[in-house]
């Protein structure tokens, strides 16, 4: 198929192509055009403290180490040798002061200089220009809130401009980690999904109704509380969508939810009790002013493919990312941060809970989760199959009048708000998709 | 492991180390095994003691400039530090008929090999063992899971039972979600 031909995406319609999650061209153009121009999460500071420090990760498909140099300043660079693109880095993550490549041994220090060349002289006759040979690094490297993101686009807005609205709601949800002691890398985990990595990445933008369905094995123990129980609450949970394409959910504001871990805390000992309340407190000072005070939230996507999962408390931070690579298949990359200041009882039972009911390649929900992908996928990428899109009406021509929302306790806060069973924060993904490849209306 | 550690277990268990240990401690795990592949989920999990412990981990390759490398690359005990309660509790989850990851239920063989009993007595013995994981999930979807598994078993009323077993998946990267058991 060939762009332009057919709309891959018509928001007004509520319609998205299922071209957009197999066909190859569109992959293709889409490494081009979102993983190549937008901001793009590399990882977080804590996790290469020391100057020499480096983790690798991907940006789109291109393998890239996060890496800080000798003056402590983290860069990015491609993970490929200038002469003949061997992989530079083989490790996960590490502590070096130059990489050698395996293959003819010219090394590259913390900048990013090309510094040895083996035989220079009689290979070279002394004549190779080494500072055209460094490595490959970012253009545009920024961190915020202790979140390195890059971006290969040297004329891409600000990253406080791409972020938007969505920064509000980091800064005082995710951010009053920096009021408890900074954010901490507790755990991490990763695997591999069978599934385009739009199919997760709008899930956590916007996905509150798959909860009772996908997860419903975990209410049925009793594992998890079930929020859409009873009618939708005045205090949340609520679906965000924020300009130009980010989704955020299942929040909550005010007292409600506060009160909630408090009881829950409540069973662990005082020092969750405290830390709760310190939580709490903190949140209200940073957003003083505004007329309601977000408590928490349970998903949300940085488009476009950063994810970050919470919703309480008790769980701490977990920033997913969803690597693209081919059009069929997803590396899902989980961390799990933490307020410094949280009491040790309360990570660890994050922690087992990550592994038992929760997001990690053992738990309950992601293992719902990666079924669905995969079998949206096996459902999806077949020749008739394809011809007929993904439906993404629901609560179209509601935005901003919605039954009963003057009842919200969501004064002032950013974004276009609206019910937990609202598919607007994915239109917003799909409209800022569309238009960065150039398609849509 | 050590393998200086590994070869002084070696030199002393022959105190200990009968034909017909050898043979029960493989037998038990077989035996496992079968009920495992049979789905008789509940049975598995009985042959756990009641204060069991059960961990899964991965390994990542970690490089260090001061220690050099670890040769298999640094055990990361992340994803699950369990007891017989979550076993059971995920025997529940299936019983629901929610748990869509395995519905239907994936089909699974579960090879075992190079048992190993490294230490103990007739009442206690450390076992090594790998396995080979095979499941298959409907019909397009198949996945091979290697590993090691350390269990100490303990004699319970003249049986062996599962004290403690802690999984290591030869990999980093996932190959897909942890739906069946080790």
């Amino acid at each position: 198929m060939s762009l332009g031909a057919n709309r891959l995406v018509e928001i007004g319609k509520g319609l998205v192509s299922r071209e957009v999650f197999v066909d190859r061209e569109v992959y293709d153009i889409e490494q081009e055009r979102v993983f190549g121009r937008c901001w793009l999460y590399l990882g977080h500071e804590t996790q290469i403290p020391e100057p020499g420090d480096f983790l690798t990760t991907y940006m789109g498909e291109d393998p890239v180490i996060l890496w800080r140099d000798p003056n402590g300043r983290p860069r990015a660079f491609l993970n490929t040798c200038r002469h003949r693109g061997n992989r530079l880095c083989l490790y996960e993550r590490g502590n070096a002061s130059a990489f050698t490549c395996s293959y003819h041994g010219w090394t590259y220090n913390g900048e990013g200089k090309l510094t040895g060349v083996p035989y220079h002289v009689e290979a070279y006759f002394d004549e190779l220009d080494r500072d055209r040979w460094g490595l490959i690094q970012t253009p545009r490297l920024t961190s915020y809130g202790g979140m390195v993101f890059g971006s290969w686009d040297p004329d891409a807005r600000s990253l406080d401009e791409y972020l938007g609205d969505v920064r509000w709601y980091l800064d005082a949800v995710l951010l009053v980690a920096e009021d408890l002691g900074g954010l901490e890398p507790v755990t991490s985990s990763r695997y591999a999904a069978r599934g385009n990595w739009k199919i997760p990445a709008e899930n956590f933008a916007g996905d509150h109704y798959h909860n009772p369905t996908t997860h419903g094995s975990s209410y049925k123990l009793g594992l998890r509380a079930a929020e859409f129980v009873g009618p939708q609450g005045r205090c949340g949970p609520f679906e965000v969508a924020i300009a130009p394409g980010h989704g955020l959910g299942g929040l909550t504001t005010g007292a409600e939810s506060f009160e909630r871990d408090l009881a829950n805390a409540d069973r662990v000992g005082p020092e969750a009790r405290y830390y709760v309340e310190a939580r709490y407190a903190a949140i209200k000072k940073r957003v003083k002013g505004a007329g309601s005070v977000p408590y928490s939230f349970s998903h949300a996507n940085v488009f476009p493919n950063f994810a970050i999962w919470g919703g309480s408390a008790l769980r701490g931070h977990g920033f997913f990312m969803f690597h693209p690579r081919g059009p069929l298949s997803t590396e899902v990359r989980q961390t799990v941060l933490f307020p410094r200041e949280a009491p040790q009882v309360i990570k660890e039972m994050a922690i087992a809970d990550l592994g038992r009911g929760g997001h990690f390649a053992s738990g309950f929900f992601e293992q719902d989760d990666a079924n669905n992908f995969e079998q949206v996928t096996q459902g999806t990428t077949s020749y008739i199959a394809r011809q007929y899109p993904f439906y993404f009406g629901m609560g179209l021509g509601h935005e901003g009048r919605w039954p009963g929302q003057e009842e919200w306790e969501v004064h002032d806060l950013p974004g276009l708000i609206g019910p937990r069973f609202s598919e607007h924060p994915q239109r917003c993904f799909y409209a800022f998709w569309a238009e960065l490849i150039g398609e849509g209306e | 492991m050590a393998h200086e550690q590994m070869r002084s277990e070696l030199a002393t268990r022959g105190s200990f180390l009968s034909p017909e240990l050898q043979v029960g401690v493989e037998r038990f795990l077989y035996y496992e095994a079968y009920l495992l592949d049979e789905k008789r989920l509940n049975e598995w999990v009985d042959l756990f003691t009641e204060d069991a412990t059960y961990t899964i981990s991965v390994r990542e390759a970690v490089q260090r400039r001061e220690e050099g490398d670890a040769p298999l690359g640094r055990v990361v005990p992340s994803l699950v530090d369990e007891g017989r309660a979550f076993l059971a509790t995920r025997v529940k989850r299936l019983e629901t008929h929610l748990a869509h990851a395995e519905q239907p239920p994936s089909l699974t063989r579960h090879l075992i090999t190079n048992v190993l009993v490294r230490s103990g007595s007739g009442e206690e013995v450390h076992v090594s063992s790998n396995f080979q994981v095979y499941q298959a999930r409907i019909d397009v979807s198949e996945h091979v899971f290697y590993g090691s598994r350390g269990d100490v078993l303990h004699r319970v009323d003249g049986e062996w039972r599962i004290a403690r077993r802690d999984v290591v998946l030869d990999t980093s990267l996932l190959p897909r979600t942890i739906t069946v058991f080790f």
